[in-house]
């Protein structure tokens, strides 16, 4: 092989490899999240202090996220028991209040925007919650309709769970933070 | 066997320069990639921006498609800044609800916020800028915030999940919101001060 051929397919093969290293970096992993039971957590969410490689994620996943100070994010794509959620089955999340001014629990599809559904019914908040008389509550999360407090997931195939802690009290503890038990297969 | 010797060499420098020009631009593309997306966004959203240079967003809905991840339970209100004529002035009403402004530079940092609970009054007022804050003259005492960029994105966010009774009130605040160019120094008035700030 010539010299300018060599120097091409070099350059060539050198900025594919660099770009797509960079894709990955950017899709795929978890950074630097934290995980709580089944809630991945990243602490540098809009944090000056990122590096680079999160900076990067955090543009991706995260974009006009609030610091840690302000507002605490949650992502849950696998239940308690470490299986991929999935739309064909129902999910009982359930929990205790959380320490924090309000939080909300939202469904996202695999595209990271929200489900559709017939009720326009996208999470529920502290506020909108509700509780039994030890302030527990239920959430029940699936494609079918459930009584009580129903997040409806459409069609969505794969989603995830989002769980959001505006003016935190600290940062709280895996043990306290919802359960996401799969009840059955619906499928 | 000088030959196979010879190629043998050829392919572990071509090797090594591809390994050296994919790190490079590995680096290059990941610092690279935030600006990218927060100047995208900011075009978007300049675009998108009314006479006042606000957007007021709907609540979040399936249809919705700005930014990845909106919370149903918040409205959403932007502004986009740009200090490069000079500091930019934020004034908003603050509902019985929980709200919060919070500042972006254009590498995606959130390097300023705060909420209903750190203002001493109905009213938060401060101004952006990008110099030393010395060179910002005003008559009264206004929060002054600096950004790390000349451009940037200025969020609101108002609780929208809980009493629906709140709304009129939450939709009024937003409405009388104002968010541009700072005035000239003299037409600048006193400002309650905040309790506390995250940020610079």
């Amino acid at each position: 092989m010539g010299r300018t051929p060599r120097l091409l397919s070099m350059a060539l093969a050198g900025l594919l490899l660099g770009l797509g290293s960079a894709w990955y970096a950017i899709t795929g992993g978890a950074g630097t999240a934290v995980a709580y039971g089944a809630w991945d957590f990243n602490p540098l969410v809009g944090s000056p202090a990122a590096g680079a490689w999160d900076r990067a994620r955090v543009a991706r996943h995260a974009l006009l996220g609030l610091t840690r100070d302000e507002a605490v994010y949650f992502v849950a794509s696998r239940d308690s028991d470490g299986r991929t959620l999935s739309a064909d089955a129902t999910y009982r999340v359930s929990g205790g209040d959380l320490p924090a001014r309000w939080w909300s629990i939202t469904a996202y599809g695999a595209d990271h925007y929200l489900i559709p559904n017939d009720r326009d019914r996208y999470s529920f908040s502290s506020e909108t919650v509700t509780r039994d008389a030890d302030g527990a509550f239920a959430i029940l999360v699936s494609s079918r309709p459930r009584p009580g407090d129903w997040l409806p997931l459409g069609e969505a195939g794969r989603f995830d769970l989002f769980l959001r802690l505006y003016n935190p009290a600290g940062d709280p503890a895996a043990d306290i933070l919802p359960r996401i038990e799969r009840l059955d297969d619906d499928g | 066997m000088a030959e196979p010797r010879r190629g043998r060499r050829r392919f572990i420098g071509w090797l090594a320069g591809v390994l050296a020009i994919a790190a490079a631009t590995h680096v290059a593309a990941i610092q690279a990639y935030p600006r990218l997306v927060m100047g995208t966004a900011w075009n978007r959203l300049s675009e998108a921006a009314g006479p006042d240079g606000l957007i007021h967003a709907p609540r979040p809905d399936a249809a919705s498609r700005t930014v990845v991840r909106p919370s149903p339970d918040l409205l959403y209100s932007v502004c986009v800044y740009d200090l490069e004529a000079g500091p930019w002035s934020v004034k908003t009403a603050i509902p019985k609800t929980y709200m919060s402004v919070s500042l972006y530079a254009m590498n995606t940092d959130n390097f300023f916020t705060i909420n209903d609970q750190q203002i001493d009054s109905g009213e938060l007022r401060f101004i952006i800028v990008d110099g030393p804050v010395d060179d910002v003259r005003t008559t009264g005492r206004p929060l002054i915030v600096r950004s790390p960029t000349t451009r940037g994105i200025a969020l609101f966010r108002y609780f929208a999940g809980g009493d629906v009774s709140d709304a009129a009130e939450i939709d009024s605040a937003r409405r009388g919101l104002e968010c541009g160019r700072a005035p000239q120094p003299a037409e600048l008035g006193p400002s309650p001060r905040a309790r506390s700030v995250s940020g610079d």
